[in-house]
């Protein structure tokens, strides 16, 4: 029995990828919109397509100049390469992307749109009783000292503190949050092998929430709203919503959308979609809106 | 001749041959399955054509650092620590368990059993993200406290949770085990007079030795599969463990951290594979052992 049931699911398996292909025609509008890329934004995008496929159901009903089918939006991951692999060669009719594009994609792309729907930010935070909290604001050169292992305690960071050691809390090294402290904190740095790799948003908040050794990085949504945290400020600016989105605040990285051309009138509504009521799924998500929404 | 027969004996002969037909499709299919999945990972994790990475850099030497310019692909410390992991609950919970499974076999009066039997049954059922929670409240809590560790996690704790959910495995098997050994034997063996204990440690032991090397290997199978509880106990830091006071990081959960967000067929990729696969070639490799082990106990008892 055990042996029937695997071998269904690596039947299932195996199937699974190929359902996945096949470009859409654009003339016989089956009412299907594919998406496609970074991993960041395939929970968001899951998310907000469900609530549009339950809210409208059929097309007609999202406008009535659409056909009368029913909605189905297809979502798959693959990484923000391949969402702007996928928008190029026109597998999908939206690509996402969590990282700006590179010159040579914009390139390759030739005529394109970009729809910034969200940027994700994250804030330093420590405890309110970790030693550090006395502190205001941190530095880049002076993260890396404690996320590279070169501070080991906190006498070490600064010699009027304890000699406790610092427990570095990092996101798993696959998360997007991790390749912004690489790239715009660390750089040439790596990050320390003792540091503690929580797997989730949430498992991040609560060490933070308990540990008072503890120093780390987290969705600035989050951080914020936490009262047990003291969340830092990064090179003097506070990583408020509206720091954010008018650039002041370093620590951040833009949720993109991708279209190559411009987008058919059904992705459009759907991209109108995740800019409007959409943006309450994002924060809910933890990510930063790029439009206040009550 | 006699027709009516020879008709039974043929469908007999029929039926039997159906029989042994599904039994051995079901065999085939059960191996089948676990070759496609050896095979599956070699093929992922390009191990035969282009693995992109030394294999003895990717095993021993090179640290997990795959943001590192170049990234760098090893996986030292995970192997370290799963082997650390659960040699320690193999350690603890082999011996406890044999000893329930003997004490509910043989020691414990009939209702202790009744009440035993089903109790070890409902542990095994509990999920291990349950254990992994129930670790991380209590255990990783105690040891921040008596230790006055920045943080509890370590793989010594990983190891105490984990000897507790492989536990009800060893005993109950352990426990069948006893109970098989048959009762002429015992009874001989007290007839003789000598104590229930004696009766125990030479007569039921010796006998009941080969089912006692499937409890041990299948604890050690669990435990070395197990992901859940190990990734939220052992702290998940890629640093090789010095002692079992150090985090670490266990294949299972190395897989589990990595595998979600990394680009199909990349370097990365095929290193995760190839961890995995190697996993699969320890946890083979050890059952192997086990068996040779086996063979040798056993010639050499009865020899």
């Amino acid at each position: 029995m055990k042996s029937f049931t695997g071998l269904f699911i690596t039947i299932f398996l195996l199937i699974l990828p190929l359902s996945a292909g096949g470009a859409q025609d654009a003339k016989g509008f089956d009412g299907t919109i594919r998406l496609s890329g970074s991993t960041t934004l395939l929970p968001v995008i899951a998310a907000g397509s469900r609530k549009f496929m339950e809210k409208y159901q059929t097309w007609n009903k999202v406008d009535p100049s659409l056909p009368k089918v029913p909605i189905n939006i297809y979502v798959n991951g693959g990484g923000s390469g391949v969402g702007v692999k996928s928008a190029m060669d026109g597998t999908v009719n939206i690509g996402m992307a969590s990282r700006d594009l590179k010159e040579k994609e914009k390139a390759q792309l030739g005529p394109h749109k970009e729809f910034l729907i969200s940027k994700d930010c994250l804030a330093f935070a420590v405890n309110k009783k970790n030693p550090l909290a006395k502190l205001n604001n941190l530095t880049a050169p002076e993260i890396a000292r404690i996320y590279s292992g070169e501070a080991k305690t906190f006498k070490d960071f600064d010699p009027s503190l304890p000699a406790k050691p610092i427990l570095v809390v990092m996101r798993d090294r696959a998360g997007g949050s991790t390749e912004i402290v690489k790239h715009k904190i660390l750089k040439e740095k790596n990050f320390t092998p003792n540091a503690v790799q929580v797997p989730s948003q949430g498992a991040n908040l609560k060490k933070l929430e308990v540990n008072t050794s503890a120093i780390g990085y987290i969705s600035s949504v989050l951080a914020m709203q936490s009262p047990q945290l003291k969340v830092f400020k990064f090179e003097g600016v506070e990583p408020t919503n509206d720091n954010v989105i008018n650039g002041h605040y370093k620590l951040t990285r833009p949720l993109l959308l991708i279209v190559k051309g411009t987008p058919d009138a059904a992705s459009q509504k759907f991209i109108d979609f995740m800019l409007n009521e959409g943006q309450k799924i994002i924060m809910e998500h933890g990510y930063v809106p790029v439009k206040t929404v009550q | 001749m006699n027709l009516p027969l020879a008709r039974i004996s043929r469908m007999r002969l029929a039926s039997d041959a159906i029989v042994r037909g599904f039994c051995l499709l079901a065999l085939g299919i059960g191996i089948a399955f676990l070759l496609l999945m050896l095979g599956f990972m070699w093929w992922e994790s390009s191990l035969g054509v282009h693995f992109g990475i030394n294999l003895y850099h990717f095993l021993v030497k090179d640290p997990w650092a795959p943001l590192a310019t170049p990234p760098s692909y090893g996986i030292g410390h995970a192997v370290l620590s799963t082997l650390m992991v659960a040699g320690l609950s193999l350690v603890l919970a082999v011996p406890l368990g044999f000893g329930i499974g003997l004490f509910t076999a043989e020691i414990a009066p009939q209702p202790v059993q009744q009440i035993m039997q089903p109790a070890l049954e409902v542990l095994a059922g509990i999920p291990s993200v349950v254990y992994g929670f129930f670790g991380y409240v209590t255990l990783v809590k105690s040891f921040e406290r008596w230790f006055e560790m920045p943080t509890g996690e370590c793989l010594f704790v990983a190891g105490i949770i984990l000897a507790v959910m492989i536990l009800p495995f060893i005993a109950s098997t352990a426990a069948e085990t006893f109970r098989s050994v048959s009762g002429e034997l015992k009874d001989t063996a007290l007839s003789l007079g000598v104590t229930h204990l004696y009766t125990s440690r030479r007569v039921i032991f010796p006998m009941a030795l080969p089912g006692l090397f499937a409890a041990v290997a299948l604890g050690m199978a669990r435990a070395l599969g197990e992901t859940l509880a190990v990734l939220m106990l052992t702290g998940n830091s890629v640093a090789l463990p010095h002692s079992l006071f150090d985090r670490g990081q266990p294949l299972t959960a190395l897989l589990a951290t990595e595998l979600g967000e990394t680009v199909v067929h990349s370097t990365k990729y095929q290193a995760l594979f190839a961890s995995g696969f190697f996993l699969m070639v320890i946890v083979l490799g050890i059952n192997m052992l086990i068996w040779i082990m086996k063979q040798k106990v056993l010639k050499h008892s009865h020899a």
